[in-house]
């Protein structure tokens, strides 16, 4: 079965590993995964909350950011769930605050994930350390096997992957 | 015993800032402050670069406006190239300036602080915010995204993507418009508007209910400046300086931007990060004065397309006689009517056939010593000025932001407002929040301003006659 699958990442590539889920993003178009008529990517400086509209008319949203909590797993993939709390008291929103919005707003809430990548040079510069360049890598190799599966097989919710620090 | 209460860090605001109210005896507020507390230096960052990557290097200052400074930059580089952009890539300019006026302006008013006028100041502020408001006035708050998501499509359609374009070289942009984007931005144009408008006439239902608050809210004279074109008319991608005094007499006028630092100067505080610009005929803090839509609309003679100027009348009507719109809460419905003018500006781009052209730069061969770009960013006049070597490298660099330009009337605001509704006896948060919206009035980018990296919360602390605290709150 075909889903509507919307990949969205956002960073700063000025601030060197902080620009993870935007280089993942671009490992994925050079691949060629926008050439299949069901996936497109997002790339976005922050998340705004009209981010909530593009995501109403998907079945799947992954979320893809950098992350910098040495108590959290280098790479994950986890289920994200609707959630107001921290509600907009700034510019940017969260993937939760985003499926929030979604819900009060009446629009369809997709199933959504939130890939995970640790940064451990986010100091001014382009590029990545060699360390988060290897956990892309690993991110576009997984995100590649979720979207064949998504793409061929009925959706499980509420499977979460992680991925060895 | 007297008590000092800071609220830090502002809430709903971009940045990182602080309030500090001094008590007296009585708990009456005696004094305020508005402080900036991020520290970043870009403009440091900046030298050595070549000049060409200006507008690519400036934009990453902010993730709220970088639209903005990517086009100041390129304005500013256009003039040490000493080139004039086609029409066309002016145009495509213009056109992605007007996107982001839509999106900044939507955001401002409708998720941060329409909360506060829709539920009340005093409602419970795990409801003062964008969910409170779906569920307050869902239909306002989704046309409140829709304007932003509209505005965005328009950078994104202009500029090729909606983060850091590489849209602007010297001379002009790299990306023509397409005949399918044109026809997909103006498909939207009839819908988009009519938030616009519902937008509109929802502020002035709450000024109307809300007058006497809302007149006396932040209110007080100043200068005021902004670009306008030769007519008279609104104007922000280009145009010459105006500023006008607080008896409305038009003290400056048809002034080059690129003479700024004849014009105005810059104060410093010991207490603040940011500086406080000022009219430099006046000195400070006499010739302080306020940028941004307030200003704007203030300045300008009309704004200049047919549905927005018919709102001007309205606008000017809230003077209650005097020479100038004082009041900071009527920000926000100038901040509505530029998004009308915004849109108006969209149509008009693209029902112009030369913006479908593709002669898009002009050639230069000539390197200026240096070079000033100034547009009307979606919360003020913004100013870069780059001087460059012989081989084009920068050597010195100076922004002038919005935020900071307004950080004499913020104080100002944050005074007036504490002074009239704080009451240091018997502390409510909801006479804080008022404090904030204050702030927020200024849609302030505080990052941006003093050129910080962080976000903005809030927090109070009481102090007493000894200057010692007593009490904290943050959130």
């Amino acid at each position: 079965m075909s889903r509507t699958i919307r990949i969205i990442g956002w960073g700063n590539v000025g601030r060197g590993d902080d620009g993870a889920a935007l280089m993942l993003l671009d490992r994925l178009a050079e691949m060629g995964v926008e050439a299949y008529p069901d996936v497109t990517l997002h790339a976005h400086h922050q998340l705004g909350p009209e981010v909530a509209v593009d995501m109403a008319d998907a079945e799947v949203v992954v979320f893809v950011d950098a992350h910098v909590d040495t108590e959290r797993a280098a790479l994950s993939f986890d289920v994200v769930q609707a959630d107001t709390g921290g509600a907009l008291d700034s510019h940017h929103c969260s993937p939760a605050m985003l499926l929030a919005l979604c819900r009060s707003m009446g629009l369809r809430t997709p199933a959504a994930y939130v890939l995970a990548i640790r940064a451990y040079d986010c100091s001014f510069g382009d590029g990545l350390s060699r360390e988060t360049g290897e956990l892309v890598d690993r991110g576009v190799e997984l995100l590649s096997q979720r979207l064949d599966s998504w793409r061929s097989h009925a959706l499980v919710n509420g499977d979460a992957i992680v991925v060895g620090a | 015993m007297s008590r000092v209460i800071k609220i830090d860090p502002i809430t709903r605001v971009e940045g990182h800032g602080r309030v500090t109210l001094h008590l007296d005896e009585s708990g009456a507020v005696e004094r305020a402050r508005f402080h900036v507390v991020e520290f970043r230096g870009f403009e440091k960052f900046c030298e050595g670069r070549h000049f060409s990557e200006m507008p690519t290097l400036t934009q990453r200052i902010c993730g709220i406006c970088p639209v903005s400074h990517h086009l100041a930059a390129a304005k500013a580089i256009d003039a040490i190239c000493n080139v004039e952009p086609p029409p066309t890539a002016r145009m495509l300019r213009e056109l992605m300036h007007m996107g982001q006026l839509i999106q900044s302006h939507a955001l401002s008013f409708f998720h941060l602080s329409a909360p506060d006028l829709l539920m009340g100041f005093d409602a419970p502020p795990e409801k003062r915010n964008i969910f409170g408001l779906i569920a307050e006035d869902p239909g306002n708050a989704r046309k409140g995204i829709g304007l932003r998501k509209f505005g965005q499509d328009v950078i994104a359609a202009s500029g090729g993507r909606k983060i850091h374009p590489d849209f602007c070289v010297p001379g002009g942009v790299n990306k023509a418009l397409s005949v399918d984007e044109r026809d997909g931005l103006l498909s939207r144009i009839d819908e988009v508007k009519q938030w616009a408008h519902d937008g509109l006439n929802l502020l002035r239902g709450y000024f109307d209910k809300e007058q006497s608050f809302v007149s006396g809210f932040g209110t007080f004279p100043t200068f005021y400046m902004g670009l306008i074109r030769p007519d008279g008319g609104l104007e922000h991608y280009d145009g010459l300086l105006r500023m006008k005094s607080p008896d409305g007499t038009i003290v400056e006028d048809s002034y080059s931007p690129a003479n700024y630092l004849s014009l105005i100067a810059e104060a410093t505080e010991d207490w603040s990060y940011l500086k406080f610009p000022f009219y430099r005929a006046a000195g400070y803090p006499e010739g302080s004065y306020r940028v941004g839509p307030l200003a704007r609309l203030n300045i300008c003679d009309q704004v200049g397309t047919p549905e927005a100027d018919a709102e001007l009348s309205y606008f000017r009507s809230l003077s209650q006689g005097k020479p100038m719109v004082e009041g900071s809460m009527y920000f926000h419905y100038a901040r509505l009517i530029e998004v009308l003018f915004g849109i108006e500006r969209v149509a008009l781009l693209l029902n112009d056939p030369e913006i479908l052209s593709e002669d898009l730069i002009a050639e230069s061969t000539e390197l200026c010593e240096e070079g000033v770009g100034v547009i009307e960013a979606p919360r003020g006049t913004l100013f870069h000025h780059f001087m460059v070597n012989d081989h084009g490298g920068i050597e010195r660099v100076n922004l002038i932001v919005a935020s900071g330009q307004n950080n004499y009337a913020m104080n100002r605001a944050v005074a007036e407002v504490a002074r009239e509704h704080v009451n240091g006896a018997q502390l409510e948060e909801s006479m804080l929040n008022k404090v904030e919206a204050a702030v927020r009035c200024y849609d302030p980018c505080l990052s941006c301003s003093t050129h910080a990296l962080g976000q903005m919360g809030l927090r109070v602390e009481l102090y007493d006659a000894e200057r010692n605290l007593v009490d904290e709150v943050s959130r």
